[in-house]
């Protein structure tokens, strides 16, 4: 009732201040276009009188559509074109996209490239109304203002299907009880012996196997991410090595038997990401070693009964195991170089929408299925991946996300790790390979 | 006085008819080259305001780089056997395709359609065909040729970006080679055969050294066009499996943009840019002191 009040004024006040804006002209467009406003939409702000054109460069691609739906009810309710396309390299294409003088006016983007542009290129959001329900605790913050608005949070983890496994091992299957080494060599010999030869599911991308392999390594060390930074500062320091780390050890024990294991053992590197989704949704296979991002590509093939959750990636006698790595991994950001002052300011309407309005949180939460890192919104998450990974957070199961890693890591690492993955490379020679790019690097704090 | 009124007239007429061409080429070619150039000498990182002049930081780079000279070592290999390649089908298909066969109008165009289709989609066409297609045809057929998928394994995989650029080139080259057979005059090959030459002597004393001028500008494309590919490279392979297939202008887009080293990849390119003028000035000074004429 206090809503549908609040909502009254709202239009009330809104039609009177476009009225006004326009001069009090019968044929105002903006006015008449305008939509009745959602809860919430106070903290957004009134709809403009021309129409302000905006772009958003999308780095997060399994989102778009609903984004675009999204951006689209925004733009119709405030005057606002907005054209969104998508990128899976977001560093290179900001810098093609600047060099060119046409950035984007929102980037979703990672924070490595959050780190590289806030001086000179980002409008600071410190003043946001967001920043005061979360978004400064998880968001971009640089020099102590806030760069970036914290888009979603995400898992890296293990993604199972709880049905197969079940039904193949004819036991219950609880993933909080599997989180060692040990526990998966067990359940894998079970697998097998209920039929399913290889239930284990790894990807080929470099961003995958190739680049977030690595991370395992460095996320694990003791769970923070300023652990995590000690750690490659000693690699760096040359006071200690990769192949003496327990980590690394363990995390390539783990590896091997995934890659034992494999579905695409006869041919690791042709392994297709959509049929990888098929195994693990279909029952083909157990597990797929990803994160929660994938279920957009997951979903397709998701079959009616069946019972799908994440959990956290496996290490013997660690006080990190049993736990997911979690963390926001995208954050939207607003050009000052190439926005016009109206531009930016639609940006940050927008951003407001996402978390304050009604059909901004559905279109967040429900539509593009994330789990947020807002207090005020009180949608519970609606994808099974995203359903399991908010138990572990709940519980205080997780562990950092790596933000620290330079822009050219995944360039010169990932072939190594997909050389290992093919059997190309051996675990030795892949600890020198960190040492030596370690001891060249510093991580980016 | 009408003597510089007449040298007047004479430059603005130069001028009406130079001018814009000259203005355009400045524009878009020797501008950015200059500048290209003088980015070398900076460490700028493509996105900051700022940039130092670092002198020939760069260029030391590069020396030293060992990931640009392999992946330069590659984009030779490739370039070379495709170069070869692409001249001998378009040589062999333009000499039969004006021999009079049936259908000659028709295979011409069918021929020429792969180079109709852009690079990206001909990778991922490709990509489906070695990954998939093949794949799938040859796990039912005792062959073991494709039951990997190509683009998998490093040499395979060199093979397939090969197979890929031959085929979208060949149609192109083919296009000169058979202006070529077609400008040769009919008396000449007539008079031979007359005067009781062989097939293939009218075409080792005849026929090639007339095509002299369609093999030097077929060698020049090709060399270029394969020399500076990154669009089947990035759309067949990535450069994968594990950089085996990264060619040089996939290396150099990596420096710039992905390790935010623009500088240095814009020394790069101008080193690569060096070789490959070489290569190709070379070959087509040798090929033009070999020109005849009919």
């Amino acid at each position: 009732m206090k809503r549908k009040a609040m909502a009254c004024a709202l239009v009330a006040t809104t039609l009177l201040a476009a009225t006004f804006a326009q001069g009090g002209r019968e044929s105002a467009p903006a006015a008449k276009a305008i939509p009745v406003p959602s809860t919430g939409s106070e903290k957004v702000g009134t709809p403009f009188a021309n129409q302000v054109h905006i772009t958003i460069m999308n780095s997060k691609p399994e989102i778009s559509e609903a984004l675009q739906a999204g951006a689209d009810a925004f733009g119709k309710a405030y005057n606002v074109k907005v054209e969104l396309y998508d990128t899976s390299s977001p560093g290179d294409t900001l810098a093609q996209k600047y060099a060119a003088g046409d950035a984007p006016t929102i980037g979703i983007m990672d924070i490595a490239n959050v780190r590289d542009l806030y001086g000179e290129k980002l409008a600071d959001l410190s003043d946001q109304e967001w920043t005061r329900v979360g978004g400064r605790t998880l968001g971009a913050v640089m020099n102590g203002n806030v760069y970036g608005m914290p888009l979603t949070i995400e898992g890296m983890c293990l993604i199972y299907n709880k049905t197969a496994i079940e039904k193949t091992v004819g036991h219950a299957f609880d993933a909080s009880q599997y989180t060692t080494l040990d526990q998966f060599k067990q359940l894998f010999s079970e697998l097998k012996a209920g039929g399913m030869e290889y239930p284990m599911v790894l990807n080929k991308e470099d961003w995958s196997i190739g680049q977030k392999g690595y991370q395992w390594i460095y996320d694990y060390q003791d769970g923070t991410a300023a652990g995590a930074i000690n750690f490659l500062k000693d690699v760096h320091n040359g006071k200690t090595t990769f192949e003496q780390n327990a980590v690394f050890q363990k995390t390539y024990d783990a590896f091997d038997l995934f890659i034992a294991h494999n579905i695409n053992h006869a041919d690791p590197l042709s392994a297709d990401y959509d049929l990888n989704a098929s195994y693990v949704a279909e029952g083909t296979a157990a597990f797929w070693l990803n994160g929660t991002w994938a279920w957009p590509d997951f979903e397709p093939y998701a079959v009616e009964g069946m019972e799908y959750g994440v959990c956290a990636f496996p290490y013997n006698d660690e006080p990190t195991q049993g736990k997911v790595v979690a963390g926001a991994t995208k954050f939207a950001a607003v050009d000052k170089v190439n926005a016009t002052e109206e531009q930016q300011k639609a940006a940050k309407m927008f951003l407001n929408w996402l978390v304050f309005t009604d059909e901004g949180q559905d279109c967040l939460i429900n539509k593009c299925g994330i789990v947020t890192a807002f207090n005020n919104i009180a949608l519970e998450p609606n994808n099974p991946f995203n359903v399991s990974l908010k138990t572990y957070i709940d519980k205080g199961l997780v562990v950092e996300n790596a933000t620290y890693m330079p822009s050219d890591h995944r360039s010169v690492l990932a072939a190594h790790m997909q050389a290992y993955l093919d059997g190309k490379a051996t675990r030795n020679e892949i600890a020198k390979w960190l040492d030596a790019y370690w001891t060249d690097h510093l991580p980016k704090e | 006085m009408s003597q510089n009124m007449h040298a007047s007239r004479k430059f603005w007429l130069y001028m009406s008819f130079v001018g814009p061409a000259a203005v355009f080429f400045f524009l878009v070619f020797v501008i950015p080259l200059v500048y290209g150039i003088y980015l070398t000498l900076t460490d700028w990182d493509g996105i900051a305001a700022q940039m130092h002049f670092v002198g020939s930081a760069n260029y030391l780079s590069v020396l030293t780089d060992g990931s640009f000279w392999n992946s330069m070592g590659r984009t030779i290999v490739y370039s070379c056997i495709s170069v070869i390649a692409i001249n001998l089908i378009a040589f062999g298909l333009a000499y039969l395709l004006t021999s009079g066969i049936k259908g000659q109008n028709f295979l011409r165009a069918g021929f020429f359609t792969p180079n109709l289709i852009g690079g990206l989609i001909l990778g991922y066409i490709w990509q489906f065909m070695f990954s998939r297609v093949f794949v799938s045809i040859f796990s039912h057929i005792p062959a073991t040729i494709f039951q990997r998928s190509w683009l998998s394994s490093p040499h395979t995989a060199m093979a397939a970006m090969i197979i890929v650029t031959t085929w979208q080139y060949s149609g192109y080259m083919l296009l000169i080679y058979i202006a070529g057979f077609v400008g040769i005059p009919k008396d000449l090959l007539e008079a031979a055969r007359i005067d009781g030459a062989s097939e293939q002597v009218v075409t080792r004393k005849i026929r090639l050294p007339l095509m002299v001028p369609s093999i030097v500008i077929s060698l020049f494309l090709s060399i270029t066009r394969t020399f500076k590919v990154y669009d089947v490279n990035l759309s067949l392979t990535a450069g994968g499996p594990y950089d085996s297939t990264k060619l040089a202008a996939m290396h150099i887009y990596s420096k710039a943009f992905e390790e935010q080293k623009y500088g240095e990849g814009q020394a790069e390119a101008l080193v690569m840019f060096a070789i490959m003028a070489a290569i190709a000035l070379t070959q087509t000074y040798l090929g033009k002191k070999r020109e005849q004429e009919a």
